[in-house]
């Protein structure tokens, strides 16, 4: 039985999910997504998908480099294996906007996506007027993080604007993702912005109120694997975006003192949420807790795996994921 | 304190159906009403598209029916469900004479926001927060009547957020009479919080003071040598708040030789691209 990771050796994700492997009693082959090869990879192997390392931080390169990925995730059909995940749902979940569709259509409770078409920031703007929207997340169709991600609200009585971002304008006036969270109220900028956004295939969003923990909005990044939740990290954050290398941080779950009965919401909205993806037996699923309780799926992440607050504790997530994929094994051998 | 707060989220009024007006009979027709010494009103909808006023009427319709009541916040809501700036104030000149038995008030958001005519003898405590503080209201402030008021903490905020005063306001509200038993005296989120120091330390209000609050604001090391040069006046102090704030290493360590009780904390790193801002402002 061999066990293959396509990744990157020496990140985090490599070492630790070895680490978790060497314990059980195995071993795992390492094949670099630059070296990577069909041919190099076992019939009936045991494999997991780890998402390639980028360097570049070039919003207006999101497109291209996901591109890549997707061709990349469709080299894998005909190899057949026991697979954390199969490429097609990895696939699947990285296009948020069939994603969404997806979870609509089974009735799953998710942050409204907003279906109208706009092409510019003025178009948004009227947008926003004419539905009286709150305020709306701009994110890039593809990819995963806060790449190009955007919190915008708009006053059309007092001609105020505000956007929450970690985006940046760099150099040639291109836009790159940094590590920090601001806030610009600067409507040029914010202009900017939104058309260099827009200028690309985005999901817009509803912007849905989190609940709040001594002053900060948090939601939940769920890990749950083979039927189960493995792990929930909170992210508490002072804007709206959440994800945690944004100098963001880790709330601990205990201290939320969630009652038994959201946590049993929780886990039903999980587990209905993999039902809608057959063939996908790990995700990072971003929930959002109303002020009032409510859970709701912010987005499906199928490489959502990475949590430090676990990898340097148990390393129990990967660790379960290794233990899932054998006893998969075990059960496709026997057919 | 028996307390409750009404609320509306994104499934509420999702739907455009709920407002203040509906949030306004939802409080009243509430059995626990009269249970209650402390109301919380949150988020009423669309909080930046219609006003708080329909609530503070319906206080003063129904006042024999709020009269027990000793403390409101009006507007309690964070930034993910309405800027600051945003939330939509009303007209509070009746609410002083309807609810007689009232002793703490806070006010979120500054838009469109009148007091009137403050007089109330049972009032101890008095909070604005908000990203800019009205001349006018500083006005009403100045000339209130509060003769128990034991705490004033106000978020002064910057023009480009509604303060359109000046530092002359911050002294007529320091020489308000009327505040014989004030002991706790907040006056930050300011863009001028420098020349509010020098205002403030001046004033003989400072000598009965237990808390002196200049948090949130963009205090120097200009704001931090007039409390160094005033350190007499405010020896007696339990507590020098100052947290978030602009002040120099070399600063803090001068002000932490005062010798009283002093909050040093959020320091704050000075910004030359966009400029020093206050805690709150949007």
């Amino acid at each position: 039985m061999e066990v293959v990771l396509i990744g990157q050796e020496g990140t985090k994700r490599s070492d630790f999910f070895k680490k978790a492997v060497m314990e059980l009693g195995h071993s795992v082959k390492v094949i670099n997504w630059v070296n990577y090869h069909p041919n190099h990879i076992k019939e009936g192997s045991l494999i997991k998908i780890d998402p390639p390392v980028y360097t570049e931080a070039n919003i207006e390169n999101l497109k291209e480099i996901t591109e890549d990925y997707l061709k990349a995730l469709k080299t894998f059909e005909g190899i057949s294996g026991c697979y954390l995940n199969e490429p097609s749902q990895i696939a699947k979940v990285l296009d948020k906007v069939t994603c969404k569709q997806l979870l609509k259509q089974h009735q799953i409770p998710i942050t409204p996506m907003i279906e109208e078409k706009v092409k510019s920031h003025e178009e948004l703007q009227q947008l926003i007027q004419k539905n009286k929207i709150n305020g709306i997340f701009i994110k890039p169709r593809y990819g995963s993080g806060a790449a190009g991600v955007l919190a915008y609200r708009y006053h059309p009585k007092f001609q105020k604007e505000v956007i929450y971002t970690s985006m940046a304008l760099g150099e040639e006036s291109k836009f790159y993702n940094t590590k920090k969270m601001r806030r610009v109220t600067d409507s040029k900028e914010i202009g900017k912005m939104i058309n260099c956004l827009l200028k690309g295939e985005v999901i817009l969003e509803r912007w849905v109120q989190k609940a709040s923990y001594k002053g900060l909005s948090y939601d939940l990044r769920v890990v749950y694997q083979y039927g189960q939740i493995d792990f929930i990290v909170a992210r508490g954050s002072k804007t709206p975006i959440t994800n945690l290398h944004l100098n963001n941080c880790a709330i601990n779950k205990a201290s939320l003192k969630l009652p038994d009965e959201l946590v049993q919401s929780i886990e039903k909205l999980c587990h209905n949420t993999m039902a809608c993806f057959e063939g996908l037996n790990s995700a990072g699923i971003d929930i959002l807790i109303t002020p009032k309780g409510k859970p709701m799926v912010i987005e499906v992440n199928g490489q959502g795996d990475l949590i430090y607050q676990d990898l340097f504790n148990e390393n129990r997530i990967y660790t379960l994921q290794m233990i899932g994929m054998v006893e998969e094994y075990g059960k496709l051998k026997k057919r | 304190m028996n307390s409750k707060k009404y609320v509306y989220d994104y499934d509420d009024y999702e739907d455009g159906s709920k407002d203040s007006a509906t949030l306004a009979v939802e409080i009243l027709e509430d059995p626990e009403r009269m249970t209650l010494e402390e109301i919380v009103v949150g988020c009423w909808g669309e909080s930046y598209d219609n006003s708080v006023q329909a609530i503070l009427d319906m206080f003063v319709e129904h006042k024999e029916k709020f009269s027990h009541i000793k403390s409101l916040f009006i507007g309690d809501m964070d930034y993910e469900e309405c800027e600051v700036s945003w939330i939509e104030q009303g007209d509070y000149t009746k609410l002083w004479d309807a609810l007689p038995n009232l002793e703490h008030m806070t006010i979120k958001g500054s838009q469109n926001l009148t007091l009137g005519n403050v007089c109330h003898k049972n009032l101890k405590s008095l909070e604005i927060i908000c990203g800019g503080l009205p001349k006018t209201v500083l006005e009403e402030i100045a000339v209130s009547n509060l003769p128990n008021l034991e705490k004033l903490n106000l978020y002064i905020g910057i023009e480009d957020y509604g303060f359109d005063g000046d530092v002359e306001d911050i002294k007529k509200i320091v020489a308000n009479p009327s505040f014989k038993k004030l002991k706790y005296l907040g006056l930050g989120d300011s863009e001028i919080q420098d020349d509010i120091v020098g205002a403030v330390i001046e004033s003989s209000l400072v000598e009965q003071l237990d808390v002196l609050d200049f948090s949130n604001g963009t205090l120097s090391d200009k704001g931090g040598s007039v409390l160094l040069e005033n350190k007499d006046r405010i020896s007696h102090l339990k507590m020098l708040d100052l947290h978030y704030h602009f002040l120099s290493d070399k600063m803090m360590n001068e002000l932490e030789k005062l010798g009283i009780t002093i909050d040093l904390s959020e320091q704050e790193e000075n910004d030359k691209e966009y400029g020093n801002y206050p805690m709150l402002t949007e």
